[in-house]
Parts: structure tokens; C-alpha cells; sequence
């Protein structure tokens, strides 16, 4: 083993350790099991800045076990690896203050915060998979420790939901399986190569591997909430909102997004998947997703079911932009990964803090809610307008290069479904902000559960969304800065078109 | 808030007179942001600069948290379309004082409909726009035409802001259900937003077709200009006259933008002549509505108000010896280039022009006297000045004769005393609604969403199931 590679299982640790022994402490040990998660989310931050300073330095972070003959557990940190590692990485560390305040006095506490600790190292193994096998590992194991999580409350809905929840992704798990194999079987190691490995492989049957990929993006699908493998997803809505934010911006629909982003940049290239013709109906897929998702969204009336087909929507701009082949494209689509986990948990963090505080679960019911939480709506309006594509917030630099993007591979029918997605965006978030600022409060639709005291809730739950409220602004204002999403996003396209 | 605005406008009046024409990037801020100062945005920094002081003098304790806020993100957002030199950083102030504009209406009845209409127009000219900005930066050769249809979509996108007929109607609508420092803030300055788009976006630009793009733009003008001339003499509400008198100087900057859009030779000229026209009808603009507070009570804030309503009447329709002339010489050059006639029909719009202020002035009066406070008569006292510095540049930059400035007052006091005739119409009922197609498209849109998103609804799967099926043993 060299440094590098312990410096990955140390990543991967950094989370999993202190989860493992979060399972054995008592309830009542709330100072200790907070200090654990706090240190955990803040030592990882910490060791993935050191990693992002390495790999910018030149270093190669590697690591390569023999599971059995011929299959390798591979860790490697690239930059594409690095972009979701410290996106859930941060969010993460957001997460787990919001979880702390939001679970407080609320029973199960030390495993809830096992599992939310597997589930990030599961995410974790995912960015830093360093072949396909390893990140079927991974996946799988996040499928299994989000389990817990969606059903939680231990209620006949959240029970019904995890059932769901499992059937789709283990069912999508199983195609991915059989994808995986295939192509093992067919193109030998699979290691994640810019540019892809399958151009160079003159010899492999078309038609199969585009049977290999339509099994692989189903497989993925299923997490990335394509439609018509979403239905889980609103579903898992009755799950606590930690673990909506969890599954909506860093882990679970991110790990299936990124999965699509592996397959068609790494494995199979993007001009050799161009070239198969398997690009196009991926694009049409994720081009119903986002009509249809925010269609969908338009006839909710509670905010997480909304915001719930929003993701579906939302998180299909990934997909979209990995499918028109060219560099814009790929810009718009991966600066999406990041900007869209930064707004969902905004919004979803908002959702909960209106629960939380004041029993507020329908839209209806957010009349004259600008008045009694205003840093909450603020942060929700921020998010929102991102949501849309207003600049300069980071919904519109992704939706900008998405749309660069299309009119350079002159697809150009892209554009009508941005503007489409837009308008629609605006049609269901613009009247949650009116009735939050514009509206007075109907009396009876609150209940004072958190009241008001120095801050309009408890501070553990106000303070995230008002972290990830101003990192969704700055990313978007200081967008060509460098080191910023975009920067780097930029860098990891100039890789993939070599 | 008001110490802020006057500051902020005391320091655009500032760059605008004294600073050197400019241009620097900040590659770090948004997409890469350039700055600059030419001679499309020095005007118009004087104009906004003059329109923000004016406002804070006018201000009274009319303002809510609310309103304060949004014009906070009004004023910024138009400060970055004023500075900006790039596609994007103009597109981004541009909604975001689009957006923040809807927190300036009320709450009342009339107040939400009309911000309701403004939002639709608002969001649909926010992405007529963006897919416009994406076609225009994506050219690979920059010195290929542009198709039509972006043309079309730049124009009609920064037209909703600049009041252009069809996608006039927000504009009236506003100016009548915002607070009186808000319309200042909108008619003497946001306005011009939507003019200086046109002219950043289109400057350098090939346009496929431009000559008859240009020439379909110019006719739309001169049909615009006298559609809008009968709709503010249909309007009783005060501002809703300034709003539709705004719509018709658009119009007749429209003639002009025609024909630069029809030469990308000469283009760069006339653009600095669109500039300054913007520039003498912003400050006439913001003299009127300054007036609009009311009739006053006192002596001296009649005699001011007098004053500004007849200087920027007179502006308005172009008489000699006032700023309008110049705008009214680049008129006559354009009306008789793109259509090769001699532009008689100008004495005509001098005549219509001072019958819409007559009106106005009419209106005014019609309701009660209002007592002017101090900032506020200081207030009027600018707007006058403002003026009468412009008429002073214009006796300077032309030579006049006698004869020619008598001339120039017929058309004016012919108006002026058909105006006195109109006062004589008591009836409080608007002859046409405030916003007219505008308003009327935006219900018929609405209650066909609406009707289809009950159809939609309606049509669920479990609606197709018979109930007995899906009861429960």
C-alpha cells in the first residue's frame, strides 16, 4: 500500500469509523455522538482539501486491491472524482448540523446517525471508485445503508416507502449487474480512463454494447430518477428532511447522475458513444424527465412533493448535458452535479425548517411565512430563483452552458426545452415565493412548535440552509473565478475531449 | 433609503459628466465582466443619475419595508445595466431589476392584477431573452448575420421593458399602481434598460434581412406611436397618461432604431442619436411624474410645477429652442431616409404629444391640491432645472431664428388648447382599460391555463378507474 492509497481508505474511514462506533453509544450520549459527527464531517473536509491540493500538485492518488482473480478494487482520485467528493463532503458537513438540530429530542438517534455516516462513506466510495466494478460496489452499499434512513420514522408510510424504495433500486441494481458483467466479460478491466476505453477496442460487437449501455443507464436511471424509473422518489418524501436533502443533493440521485456522467465519459468516450448512436436517446430520455418532472411538480400541493419532481426534473440537466456530445454541454452538466445539490438542499433544509417550526407542510399554508422566518424564506427565494435560472445564481450558469452546449452540437431543440423547463420552473416556485412575501398569514395554518426567540428557529437548523443559500449565490456570481465549480468543471471537459 | 438613492444618483450624474470614456474587465465576476463608458451609456447615466435624485426628493412616507426593498434591487440592477459592456452582466441586471420591480406593487385588487400581468411579460421577456443572448454568443463567426428570429427576440425581449408596442402594456399598468418615487425610478430611468439593450445587443451585429427587419420596425413606430396617442387620451389616471405617452416616445425611437437596424454602416450614429433621445425623454419624463404628485397647494410649487410641465411639454414635442428639437432633427433624418419622404407628419406628433401632457395637465387638476413639501418642491425644482440646462445645450448646439421658434410653438399651443376642450370630459371611467391587449392577453393566457391545468388534473389514472373498483372490501 502506498500513501496514496491510505490516504483514500482514510477518507473513506473518516466517515465510516466514527458511524460504526456512533451504532453502540447510548441515546443519551448526545455531547459525545454530536462532537463524533461534527469532527468526522469536519476532519473529512479537511483531508479532501489536502487531496484536492495534492492531485493540483501533481500527485497520483491511487489504490488497487485484488478482490478476486481479475477484479480489482481500484480508489483513484481524478477530477471528476474530486468534484462530487467535496460536494458531498461539504454537504455533508451542512447536513449533519441540520440533522443535530432537527433530531433533537427524537428517538433512535445513534442509528439514524450510523447509517447517514455509511451512507456518506457509501457516497464517498462512489466518487472515488476508480473502476466500474468498484463503483457497483459502492453503489450498491449506498442503496443498503439508505434504507434505514427512508424508513426511519418507523411509520406504516415511511415503511411502504422503503419498501418501494428498495424494490426500484434493487431491481435497477440487479440490471446493473448484469451490464457490468456483461461488459467485463467482454472489454476486461474496467478502469475509469478519460476519453473512455472502449474507442480503442475495434474488435467489440455494437449491438451488444448497446444493449450493455441501455442496461447500464436503467441501472443508473433508476437512482437518477429518469423517468420512467422516478417513482420512488416522491415517495421517500415522508422520510425526515436530513434525509431528503441526503437523497436529493448529495447522495443518492447524485451517486446515480455521476454513475451516467463515469459511464459515458470513461468508459465508453463520449465521441465513441456519439458515434454508437447511444447519446441521442439518452438525451431524449432525460429531456421527457425534465418536462415531465416539472409538469408533475406543478400539480403538488405539499413543498416536499414539489420539490420532490423538481429533483426529478432538475437532476436530468446531469444527464442531459452528458448527452450532447461537446465540451459546452459537458460543462453545463457536471457544473450541474454540484450547483443543483447547493439549491435542492437549500430548498429542502427551507421545507424542513417550515415543518419543523411551524407545522407548515402544504403550500397553501406558506401564506405570510416571509414575515415570521424571513432568513428561511430569503434562503428559499435565493434557491428558487436558482432553481429557474435567474442570474446571476447558479441555476444559470448551468442552464447557460447547457444551452451553449446544445446550439454548438447544433441541438439546437435543447434550447426549447430549457426555456420550456424555465418557464415551468417559474410557473411552480414563483407562487410559493409570492405567498411567502406577498401574502398575510391565515390564522389556524401555523402551530408554534419552535417559537421565535433571538432567531426565527432553532440556530442548528437556520444556519444550513443559510450556508448553502450563499454558496448557490457566490458560486453563480464568482462563477470564472478561479477555483470555483466552474473552473474546475472546465478543466475535467479540456480532459474528456483530449 | 432616500440618503442613499439621492447619494447613488448624485454619483451616476458624477461618472457621467466628468469621468473619461472607459472600459475594464473583472474576469473573475460572473462570467468575465466588462465595464464600460461610451457614448450610448453617458447619457443615459445622466438621465438615471437625475431620475434617482429626483426620486429621493419626492420620496415621502409612502414607502413600505417591502417597496424600499424591492427598489433597492430595482436601482442595482439597473446600475449593472447602465455599467455593464457584456452580454451577460447586462442580462443579469436587467432581472434582476425585472424581478425585484413586482415588489413594488400593492396588494389591492387592481394592484395584484397589474402585477400579475407585469410578472407574465417580466418572465416571458426573461427567456425570449436568454435564448436570444445564447444564440448571439454562440456565433462562431462574429461577423455572420444573425437569423431573424434572434433580431426579432432581442428586440421584442428588451422591448417589454421599453414599452414597445405590442408588448407595451406593462408599462401603463406600472406607472399607475406603484408608488410615486417607484414610477420616477421606472419612467425616468428603468426604462431606458430596455433602449440601451437594443443598442448593446445590436451595435455591432450583421442582422439577416436588416433592411426589411429595419423597415417593418420604423412602420411599427409610426403605427405604435399614434395607437398609443389615442390610448393615453383614453386613460384618466394620471401616471396611466404618462405611461401610454412613455409607450408613444418609444415608438418614435422605434422609427429610428429601424433605420440603424436596416445599416450596420451608419448604425453606430444613430444609436447615439436613440441614446440621446432616451436621454431628453427620461428627464421630461421624470419632470412630469415629479408633477403627477399632485396639483400644489402653495404659490411657489405651483409656479414650479408649471414651469416643468410646459418646458418638458414643449421638450416633448420637439419645439425649437428645447433638447427635443435635436431629437426631433435625428427623427426627420430617419423618417426620411427609411421611408424617402419629407417628414411632414412630424408637425402632426408635435400637435398629439402636447395634447397627451394637455391631458395630463387636465387630470392633475381634476383632483384634489396637494401640499409639496420641502424636499419635494426642491424635488420639482431639479426636474425644472435639469430641463432648462438641456434647452440652454440645445440653443447652443443649433441656430435658431425667430421666426423658426415661433413656428415650433403653433403645433403646441393648438394642442394646448384642445386640451382645454378635453377638460371638459368629466367622466372618471377609462375609455380603454390601463394595458388594454396586454392585460386582455394575459387573462385569456390565464384562464386557458387554467382550463387546461383542470383538464390535466382531471385526467389521472384513478380517474379512469370506476370507484367500486377501487373500494376497499
Amino acid at each position: 500500500m502506498n500513501d496514496g492509497s491510505i490516504f483514500l481508505i482514510g477518507i473513506l474511514a473518516s466517515s465510516a469509523i466514527p458511524a460504526l462506533i456512533i451504532f453502540f453509544l447510548a441515546e443519551e450520549s448526545v455531547r459525545l455522538r454530536t462532537s463524533l459527527n461534527l469532527l468526522a464531517a469536519v476532519l473529512k473536509i479537511a483531508l479532501v482539501g489536502v487531496l484536492i491540493y495534492g492531485v493540483t500538485e501533481g500527485q497520483t492518488f491511487e489504490g488497487r486491491w485484488t478482490l478476486v482473480p481479475d477484479i480489482d478494487l481500484v480508489l483513484h482520485a481524478d477530477a471528476l472524482s474530486l468534484l462530487f467528493v467535496s460536494l458531498s463532503s461539504v454537504l455533508w458537513l451542512v447536513t449533519t448540523i441540520y440533522a443535530i438540530g432537527y433530531l433533537e429530542d427524537s428517538p433512535n438517534r445513534s442509528r439514524f446517525f450510523g447509517f447517514f455516516g455509511l451512507c456518506v462513506s457509501a457516497t464517498v466510495g462512489v466518487a472515488l471508485a476508480g473502476n466500474l466494478i468498484t463503483f457497483l460496489i459502492f453503489y450498491e452499499l449506498l442503496t443498503l445503508a439508505t434504507y434505514p434512513l427512508v424508513v426511519h420514522s418507523g411509520t406504516a408510510a415511511a415503511r411502504r416507502a422503503g419498501r418501494i424504495y428498495l424494490t426500484y433500486t434493487l431491481g435497477g441494481g440487479a440490471l446493473l449487474v448484469a451490464g457490468v458483467a456483461w461488459l467485463k466479460s467482454m472489454a476486461g478491466a474496467l478502469d475509469f480512463t478519460a476519453t473512455g476505453i472502449l474507442s480503442n477496442m475495434d474488435t467489440l460487437d455494437p449491438v451488444s454494447l448497446q444493449w450493455i449501455f441501455l442496461l447500464l443507464m436503467v441501472g443508473f436511471g433508476v437512482k437518477a430518477a429518469i423517468v420512467p424509473f422516478h417513482g420512488w422518489l416522491p415517495v421517500a418524501m415522508v422520510a425526515p428532511a436530513p434525509v431528503s436533502s441526503l437523497l436529493h443533493a448529495v447522495a443518492v440521485v447524485k451517486a446515480g447522475a455521476f454513475g451516467i456522467v463515469r459511464v459515458v465519459y470513461e468508459i465508453f468516450g463520449v465521441e465513441f458513444a456519439s458515434k454508437l448512436g447511444l447519446l441521442l436517446p439518452l438525451a431524449i430520455a432525460a429531456a421527457v424527465t425534465i418536462i415531465y418532472g416539472s409538469v408533475r411538480a406543478l400539480f403538488q400541493d405539499g413543498i416536499k412533493p414539489r420539490l420532490a419532481y423538481s429533483t426529478i426534473s432538475q437532476v436530468s440537466y446531469i444527464a442531459l448535458g452528458t448527452a450532447i456530445a461537446g465540451p459546452l454541454a459537458t460543462v453545463g452538466g457536471l457544473v450541474h452535479l454540484v450547483h443543483q445539490g447547493l439549491m435542492k438542499i437549500t430548498l429542502f433544509f427551507c421545507a424542513g425548517n417550515f415543518a419543523e417550526t411551524l407545522k407548515v407542510h402544504k403550500i397553501r399554508e406558506m401564506d405570510g411565512l416571509g414575515q415570521r422566518m424571513p432568513v428561511t424564506m430569503t434562503a428559499f427565494t435565493l434557491a428558487a430563483l436558482g432553481m429557474i435560472g435567474v442570474p446571476p445564481t447558479a441555476g444559470f450558469i448551468s442552464k447557460w452552458y447547457l444551452g451553449l452546449g446544445a446550439i454548438e452540437a447544433s441541438e439546437h431543440w435543447v434550447l426549447w426545452v430549457l426555456v420550456g423547463s424555465s418557464a415551468l420552473n417559474a410557473m411552480y416556485f414563483l407562487p410559493m415565493v409570492y405567498r411567502g412575501w406577498f401574502k398575510d398569514a391565515n390564522p389556524g395554518d401555523w402551530q408554534e412548535v419552535i417559537p421565535a426567540q433571538r432567531f426565527e428557529t432553532h440556530w442548528m437548523l437556520l444556519l444550513p440552509p443559510v450556508i448553502t443559500s450563499v454558496l448557490a449565490l457566490a458560486v453563480g456570481i464568482f462563477a470564472a473565478a478561479s477555483g470555483s465549480p466552474l473552473e474546475w468543471v472546465k478543466y475535467i471537459a479540456e480532459l474528456e475531449y483530449l | 433609503m432616500r440618503i442613499s438613492l439621492a447619494l447613488l444618483g448624485l454619483i451616476t450624474l458624477a461618472i457621467g459628466l466628468l469621468a473619461p470614456a472607459f472600459s475594464t474587465t473583472f474576469a473573475w465576476l460572473l462570467l468575465g465582466t466588462t465595464f464600460n463608458l461610451d457614448e450610448i451609456n453617458r447619457p443615459i447615466l445622466l438621465a438615471t443619475g437625475t431620475a434617482w435624485v429626483i426620486a429621493a426628493l419626492m420620496s415621502g412616507s409612502e414607502l413600505s419595508n417591502r417597496v424600499k426593498l424591492a427598489l433597492t434591487g430595482v436601482v442595482l440592477g439597473n446600475a449593472l445595466v447602465l455599467a455593464s459592456g457584456d452580454y451577460i452582466s447586462l442580462y443579469c441586471g436587467f432581472a434582476i431589476m425585472s424581478l425585484s420591480a413586482y415588489g413594488l406593487f400593492g396588494q389591492q385588487r387592481a394592484e395584484r392584477q397589474a402585477s400579475f400581468v407585469y410578472i407574465v411579460y417580466a418572465m416571458i421577456a426573461e427567456l425570449i431573452l436568454f435564448a436570444g443572448m445564447l444564440m448571439l454568443a454562440s456565433r462562431g463567426d462574429p461577423g455572420a448575420a444573425i437569423p431573424l428570429c434572434v433580431s426579432l427576440a432581442v428586440v421584442v425581449g428588451f422591448g417589454v421593458k421599453a414599452g414597445m408596442i405590442p408588448v407595451h402594456g406593462t408599462l401603463p399598468l406600472t406607472y399607475r399602481h406603484v408608488p410615486l418615487t417607484a414610477g420616477i425610478v421606472l419612467a425616468g430611468a428603468a426604462i431606458n434598460t430596455g433602449i440601451l439593450g437594443w443598442l448593446r445587443w445590436l451595435t455591432d451585429v450583421s442582422i439577416e434581412d436588416g433592411a426589411a427587419f429595419g423597415q417593418v420596425i420604423s412602420i411599427l413606430g409610426i403605427v405604435a406611436y399614434l395607437y398609443a396617442i389615442i390610448l393615453a387620451l383614453g386613460q384618466r389616471h394620471a401616471r396611466a397618461i404618462l405611461g401610454y405617452s412613455s409607450v408613444s416616445q418609444v415608438a418614435l425611437i422605434m422609427v429610428v432604431l429601424g433605420v440603424g437596424l436596416a445599416d450596420q454602416v451608419t448604425r453606430s450614429d444613430w444609436f447615439a442619436g436613440i441614446a440621446l433621445m432616451a436621454l431628453f425623454h427620461a428627464l421630461a419624463k421624470t419632470g412630469l411624474f415629479a408633477a403627477s404628485l399632485g396639483y400644489p397647494a402653495d404659490r411657489l410649487a405651483k409656479s414650479l410645477w408649471w414651469a416643468t410641465v410646459i418646458v418638458a411639454a414643449l421638450s416633448l414635442a420637439g419645439a425649437t429652442f428645447t433638447a427635443g428639437y435635436l431629437a426631433k432633427i435625428t427623427l426627420t433624418q430617419a423618417t426620411d431616409l427609411q421611408f424617402d419622404v419629407v417628414s411632414d407628419w412630424l408637425w402632426l406628433s408635435s400637435v398629439l404629444t402636447t395634447l397627451v401632457v394637455a391631458w395630463f395637465v387636465v387630470r392633475v387638476r381634476s383632483a384634489v391640491t396637494v401640499d409639496y413639501s420641502a424636499s419635494q418642491t426642491w424635488g420639482l425644482a431639479l426636474a425644472l432645472l435639469s430641463l432648462v440646462i438641456l434647452c440652454v445645450w440645445a440653443v447652443l448646439a443649433q441656430s435658431h431664428s425667430l421666426v423658426g421658434i415661433l413656428l415650433s410653438l403653433v403645433p403646441v399651443l393648438f394642442a394646448a388648447s384642445l386640451g382645454g376642450w378635453l377638460g371638459k370630459q368629466r367622466s372618471d371611467t377609462d375609455a380603454v382599460a390601463t394595458g388594454d391587449v396586454s392585460t386582455f392577453a394575459v387573462q385569456v393566457g390565464s384562464r386557458g391555463a387554467s382550463w387546461l391545468f383542470d383538464l390535466v388534473k382531471g385526467l389521472s389514472v384513478k380517474s379512469l378507474v370506476p370507484k367500486s373498483m377501487t373500494k376497499k372490501p
